[in-house]
């Protein structure tokens, strides 16, 4: 009788379980993958050595790449916010229902296919005849984030009780001064969380970045791709990969502790 | 002082406030009492300045502050909900008000620490809004409002958000602070017993009209019509239909003196239709009269028993005597005190013998 | 006074808006002008303007059939990713505490780590000596490696791993916001718990697995990286015929317009998902 109550829970836990690790398995293999001591991938490795990772930190090409997407992201998130914070603060005050359009507009690059977009972008380079540059990274990067940043920031402010505005005034505040010693405090939270997932999001884009980027200019994720394409794959890019999914692991572990911010993934899908 | 002159406001096509005038004197507190809907938030957030008045003059000691931006107003509200800044202390509360007025540190300390003793949180300072309790939150809020010396007070509800016995307490906590600062106050409330037990006037506020204004008692004994006689009071006003032809009044269909009834009124009717309305305690139960009904409901409350009945298909209500209390399905007759029902016209609602 | 000081918030949006329409909307205009112009075998489309490129799409054999793949693909994927993915929400539904947030951190982990470093551990996994042929050749199931990459299978498997987050959180949502007390209530109205699933939570939660099925169809549709990563050049979407075009071959004009024709189709799933929810809540069968 117990037995027949606990199976179909145990065989939930079992499939779940499985398809976590499938979730997970390239992860795994990237992590793991990174310690073998050799010229070409292996999981589980063959023989444990740091050789990957001393070979990608002398890597002078790889490095480059890696200080431009850590720019172009740093830059592309500080813009963003700094747009869309404005913007999300106007459209939850707005009466004006023409502006509700324009938010439709902000969150079009999640609904819409990036690599249709991307060609659009690389013919409009084209017929200017502009190279890919940072800046140009990082006008488009700030358009791929937008969005997230607009849901996040904009979920905090449809959780502010404006009735502190309100009170703030009455107590002399003015506006400005309300909205920096009490608006912004309370919406803090979503700003950083949405700071951090534009970087995440910046820092790993391949397709428009790949339409964009010029060979003088181009990010870490794109020359790996451009790489992989044409040569395999090299196990001393497993080296950062499994870098970067330490730091994105413990940001993540940070950010669902602190910020609940699976929450923040959830409204935007 | 605060007067409010000839104040108007619509939303779209709405109109929320018509012609609404008001004066609260120096240290007088003012209910503003009305149902949900009747524009009294409306009133509260034109005074802080939130909303802007289409017409009239909103005056603080004879100066017309209509066109003076909400922070330069220096009217302090307390909001239903507290509005206390959340990523605040207490004594961060308290001092904000302070630092946006520019006053100096040294008194921000001491207007602070006054403010603080006052509403007795002497010892929370440090505490943060979320882990005090809703009667502690929102005598930070009163403290907020005291700091600033604000010159006029509005209170949104201020009761709603405690329960029912902590709100007794706090009714009479919050009566002695305000007669203690000797604030002009305006409260701004659903309920009539606070409105009552806490106003110095109560304005009665209907469909954006000021209804009547006056002093609890005034109110109930004379109301101006038939909206405020049926607002006011627990269990509510009866309301029968009255008909008077030359010489004959009939009450519910129920023929009653006219002469007796002219002259507990106090004014001669013409022949009309009219309504009389009838507190519960105008009602005695007497041995004999023409008006004869049957119990329906018995309400024991303790201090006060309830008798339930009908009169023409129309339930009535009345307080019944302690000595004289009948049971259910018995047989009664009513007589009523006219020299305290207010009579009004059927058509206008309006009461015609109010003295 | 104060409808004045709302417009001049309205103002606050404009440098945004600016931007989107310099690096967003323009690019859209770019796009369906030159999806009419003709290619000069130089990288600068030029007039007279034609209907060709349109036309060239479906006349040749080759491309109505990269059509069929990218829809064979996108429907295995999302019927694949309905299927995982639905148990691992369910039970993440079903846990709170340490368990869940580790749980969830997990389940974003690949699609915060990015869409590169997916593609490199499977694409090392399925290598001729990766960790499945080398599995499977010590279970003596194989005794030679098997050509893994460079097929539809191994796209689809892929893109299964990489979207399966997408249906995740939107099915979990959907399954926590089922009311405790309305599954009681069946309870008390004598259903098992076979029932209790097939008729409650099942129903209750097709508008997350809606929600989840839309976005893993629409990014398969759109895919690029994934096919031609695991694809290896064998597996020709939509995607990467638009990528060689435009960048190999540098014919922006054909490009161009078989980007339109994908964009349309992203443009025709939205409409198609809002009469199917609709049905669903008016009590019609699927």
């Amino acid at each position: 009788m117990k037995l027949r109550k606990l199976f179909p829970k145990l065989l939930l836990v079992l499939v779940a379980f499985c398809v976590l690790l499938f979730l997970l398995s390239p992860i795994i293999a990237v992590v793991g993958g990174s310690f073998n001591d050799g010229g070409y991938f292996a999981f589980p490795p063959k023989s444990v050595s740091l050789r990957q990772y001393r070979a990608a930190l002398t890597n002078k090409e790889h490095l480059e790449s890696l200080a431009a997407s850590l720019k172009v992201a740093t830059y592309s998130t500080v813009v963003a916010s700094l747009l869309c914070v404005p913007a999300c603060v106007a459209l939850a005050k707005t009466s004006n229902p023409i502006v509700n359009k324009v938010k439709t507009l902000f969150m079009a690059p999640i609904f819409l296919p990036g690599i249709v977009w991307a060609v659009g972008l690389l013919q409009c380079m084209g017929f200017l005849r502009i190279q890919g540059s940072l800046a140009i990274l990082i006008c488009v990067h700030t358009v791929i984030v937008t969005p997230y940043m607009i849901r996040i920031v904009g979920a905090s402010m449809d959780n502010f009780n404006y009735t502190l505005e309100d009170a703030a005034a009455s107590l002399g505040a003015p506006p400005l001064t309300t909205f920096f010693r009490i608006t912004l405090p309370n919406i803090m939270s979503g700003i950083v969380v949405g700071m951090v997932f534009s970087f995440m999001i910046s820092f790993s884009d391949v397709v428009i970045t790949l339409f964009v980027s010029s060979s003088s200019f181009t990010t870490f994720p794109v020359r790996v791709y451009a790489a992989m394409r044409t040569e395999g794959l090299d196990p001393m890019v497993l080296a950062y990969s499994a870098i970067i999914i330490v730091v994105v692991l413990s940001i993540s572990i940070l950010g669902e502790k602190f910020a609940h911010w699976s929450k923040h993934f959830s409204t935007m899908l | 002082m605060l007067e409010l002159k000839n104040i108007s406001k619509s939303y779209k096509q709405h109109r929320v406030l018509d012609d609404v005038n008001l004066t609260v004197n120096d240290g007088e507190m003012v209910a503003l009492l009305g149902p949900s809907g009747s524009g009294k938030t409306t009133i509260l957030r034109l005074i802080a300045g939130f909303l802007e008045n289409d017409s009239g003059a909103i005056l603080v000691d004879g100066v017309d502050i209509a066109s003076i931006p909400s922070y330069k107003r220096n009217i302090g509200v307390v909001f239903q909900d507290y509005a206390l800044f959340p990523h605040m202390t207490v004594e961060q509360n308290v001092a904000f008000g302070l630092k946006m007025h520019k006053v100096g540190s040294a008194e921000i300390k001491e207007r602070l620490d006054a403010a603080l003793r006052l509403v007795g949180l002497e010892d929370y300072k440090s505490r943060y809004p979320s882990q005090l309790s809703g009667g502690q939150q929102q005598r930070v809020a009163i403290a907020r409002v005291v700091a600033i010396r604000a010159k006029v007070m509005l209170l949104d509800e201020p009761l709603s958000n405690l329960d029912a016995k902590l709100r007794r307490q706090v009714r009479v906590e919050l009566r002695e602070l305000q007669q203690k600062l000797d604030i002009t106050t305006l409260i701004v409330t659903h309920d009539q017993e606070e409105a009552m037990t806490m106003g110095d006037r109560i304005a009665i506020l209907n469909d954006g009209y000021i209804q009547q204004i006056g002093d609890g008692m005034q109110l109930y004994k004379k109301p101006v019509n038939r909206f405020v006689a049926g607002f006011l009071g627990t269990p509510s006003i009866n309301f029968l239909p009255l008909t008077v032809a030359p010489g004959i009044a009939r009450l519910s269909k129920i023929d009653i003196g006219l002469s007796e009834l002219e002259s507990g009124l106090g004014i001669t009717l013409e022949p009309n239709e009219y309504e009389l309305g009838v507190r519960p305690e105008d009602f005695s139960i007497v041995p004999d009269s023409p008006i004869k009904s049957k119990v329906k409901l018995v309400e024991r409350l303790g201090a006060e028993t309830l008798v339930y009945f009908e009169i023409d298909n129309r339930v009535c209500c009345c307080r019944a005597n302690m000595g004289n209390i009948p049971t259910q399905d018995d047989e009664i007759s009513l007589s009523i005190d006219y020299t305290s029902t207010p009579v009004f016209d059927s058509k206008s609602g309006i009461c015609l013998n109010n003295r | 006074m104060f409808r004045a000081k709302y417009n001049k918030m309205d103002a606050m949006l404009i440098p945004l808006a600016l931007l989107f329409f310099i690096f967003f909307v323009i690019p859209f205009i770019m796009l369906l002008y030159n999806s009419f112009l003709t290619y000069t075998g130089k990288v600068e489309p030029g007039l007279p303007i034609t209907v060709q490129n349109y036309i060239k799409f479906f006349k040749d054999s080759y491309y109505p059939a990269v059509i069929g793949r990218t829809f064979y693909i996108s429907i295995v994927t999302t019927l694949m990713v309905t299927v995982l993915a639905y148990p691992l929400a369910y039970f993440m539904a079903g846990i709170k505490g340490y368990l869940k947030t580790i749980m969830l951190v997990l389940v974003t982990l690949p699609l915060i780590s990015g869409v590169m470093v997916q593609n490199m551990g499977m694409y090392g996994m399925m290598t001729n000596y990766g960790t499945i042929n080398l599995f499977l050749m010590a279970l003596h199931i194989i005794e030679e490696p098997v050509q893994l990459l460079g097929n539809n299978i191994a796209v689809i498997i892929g893109l299964t791993q990489g979207f399966l987050p997408f249906m995740i959180l939107p099915v979990m949502n959907a399954l926590q916001a089922i009311p405790e007390n309305v599954l009681q209530a069946s309870e008390s109205l004598g259903a098992n718990k076979v029932r209790q699933f097939l008729h409650i939570t099942l129903p209750m939660s097709f508008g997350g697995c809606i929600a989840g099925a839309v976005l893993v169809f629409g990014a398969s549709l759109s895919s690029y990286t994934t096919p031609t990563i695991l694809g290896r050049g064998k597996c020709q979407v939509i995607g990467t015929v638009v990528y060689q075009q435009a960048m190999q071959l540098f014919n922006w004009p054909f490009a161009s317009s078989i980007a339109m024709l994908l964009l349309l189709l992203i443009l025709l799933i939205v409409p198609i998902t809002k009469i199917l929810s609709r049905r669903r809540r008016e009590g019609g069968v699927l």
